[in-house]
């Protein structure tokens, strides 16, 4: 199960791992189930998803699904533990999913057997605290780089599998700009002590 | 009672969740998935609410012709628009995200630019944030700039090319300093939230009902 936990904002960042992730999957015969919490995200996975299905030549509704967004995300994740099909009667396109093969069996978590979150802010938190805590789904989530501090005492705890953290090089320059910046702040901090402490300034 | 029963609902639908999370057996079980899917349905509800409250807000701008009554005009015919070729969309291809859609459309060449350029402001702040907040001007402030360099340098490629201390440091960093102070913020959230809900259910934090 992949869910689309970001929007625009974050697709530079996650919109990669989400590719590279489907293409595992499909290449390894993995079927996926799509859903999303944000709601104008999910269109970017759905994307995503029909592209690398495309060259995989994975069928709809057989190899994968989009669930689409559904409102209320804590009650989503709560209701998945018991019965899927009580909170995602049809598809996005309103295909009832008992009448597709890849989610005919398909219950709740039990049947799932791993969640791929990728996430750009607190639902990493719910889907912890609501489908592992409760319901003991094994996941393991993308983040962006301000939201991996968040994820790290879940991984240390053991709750989530894995984290997304390696493959930085596109930051690589976003980051020694930053490091330039600071150097530059503290040499104009440093040279400038004597002019500020003449004129009484305190910071 | 305008007050009595709202509290009563809150105390009896709070009381039974909780019971429900300890006794997953029947009544409980069965009770909790329906009032969840309640829950779901009450909150697309809070969607329509919140499109109700948008398009009289902007709707008033404009019929007063208020300062800015452009752009509340502009936003009203997005709204309008993106909704008919929402409604085509769903008409022509049987649902307004399949790919070809007129709707995936205006999502990916209007919505997605403009929601990321909204965002790419972000890096100016950044770049004048790190500017200005990480100045050597105390001992802590400077343990914090040595810090973010540090696991800033040991996240990218170059980093480990420069030095293996970098990977190696940054890892202990997110791993002990930053994740106690992480686990401690988190824990006291968490017993905030129970503080709170506890005041809810018993009736005593009422602002709710302001």
């Amino acid at each position: 199960m992949v869910s689309i936990d970001f929007d625009a904002t974050s697709a530079p960042e996650l919109m990669p791992m989400l590719r590279s992730v489907l293409r595992q999957a499909f290449a390894k015969d993995v079927k996926v189930i799509m859903l999303g919490h944000i709601a104008i995200g999910l269109p970017l996975g759905h994307t995503a998803l029909e592209e690398v299905a495309a060259e995989h030549d994975a069928e709809y509704g057989v190899d994968y699904v989009n669930l689409g967004y559904r409102p209320g995300y804590i009650a989503v994740m709560i209701a998945m533990g018991r019965e899927i099909e009580d909170i995602f009667r049809t598809d996005y396109q309103g295909t009832p999913i008992r009448d597709m093969e890849i989610t005919r069996d398909v219950h709740s978590y039990a049947d799932i057997d791993l969640l791929f979150g990728f996430e750009h802010g607190a639902v990493i938190d719910y889907w912890v605290r609501y489908a592992q805590a409760r319901f003991h789904q094994k996941m393991t989530f993308g983040t962006t780089a301000v939201m991996a501090p968040d994820a790290y005492p879940y991984l240390q705890a053991g709750q989530i599998e894995g984290l997304g953290t390696r493959g930085m090089p596109a930051q690589q320059w976003g980051h020694l700009l930053v490091i330039g910046f600071i150097v530059l702040g503290n040499l104009g901090y440093y040279f400038t002590k004597g002019k500020r402490k003449r004129s009484g300034e305190t910071a | 009672m305008k007050r009595t029963v709202p509290l009563i609902i809150t105390f009896l639908t709070g009381t039974f969740l909780v019971m429900s999370f300890f006794v997953p057996h029947a009544p409980f079980g069965e009770l909790e998935q329906r009032l969840l899917v309640w829950y779901a349905i009450v909150a697309g509800f809070t969607m329509l609410l919140g499109v109700d409250s948008l398009i009289r807000a902007h709707a008033r701008k404009v019929a007063r012709v208020r300062e800015g009554w452009g752009f509340s005009l502009a936003l009203l015919a997005g709204l309008v628009a993106t909704v008919i070729v929402g409604v085509i969309g769903r008409v022509q291809f049987g649902s307004p995200f399949h790919i070809q859609s007129p709707f995936m459309f205006i999502y990916t060449y209007t919505i997605v630019p403009l929601q990321a350029t909204m965002f790419a402001l972000l890096a100016f702040f950044i770049a004048s944030a790190s500017y200005r907040a990480f100045r050597a001007r105390n001992w802590v402030a400077t343990l914090l700039l040595v810090s973010a360099v540090i696991v800033m340098l040991g996240r990218i490629p170059i980093g480990a090319a420069i030095s293996q201390f970098f990977p190696v440091a940054q890892e202990w960093i997110m791993d002990v300093p930053q994740l106690a102070a992480k686990r401690g913020i988190q824990i006291g959230a968490a017993l905030g939230a129970v503080s709170m809900s506890l005041r809810i259910i018993l009736g005593i934090e009422r602002s709710y009902l302001s």
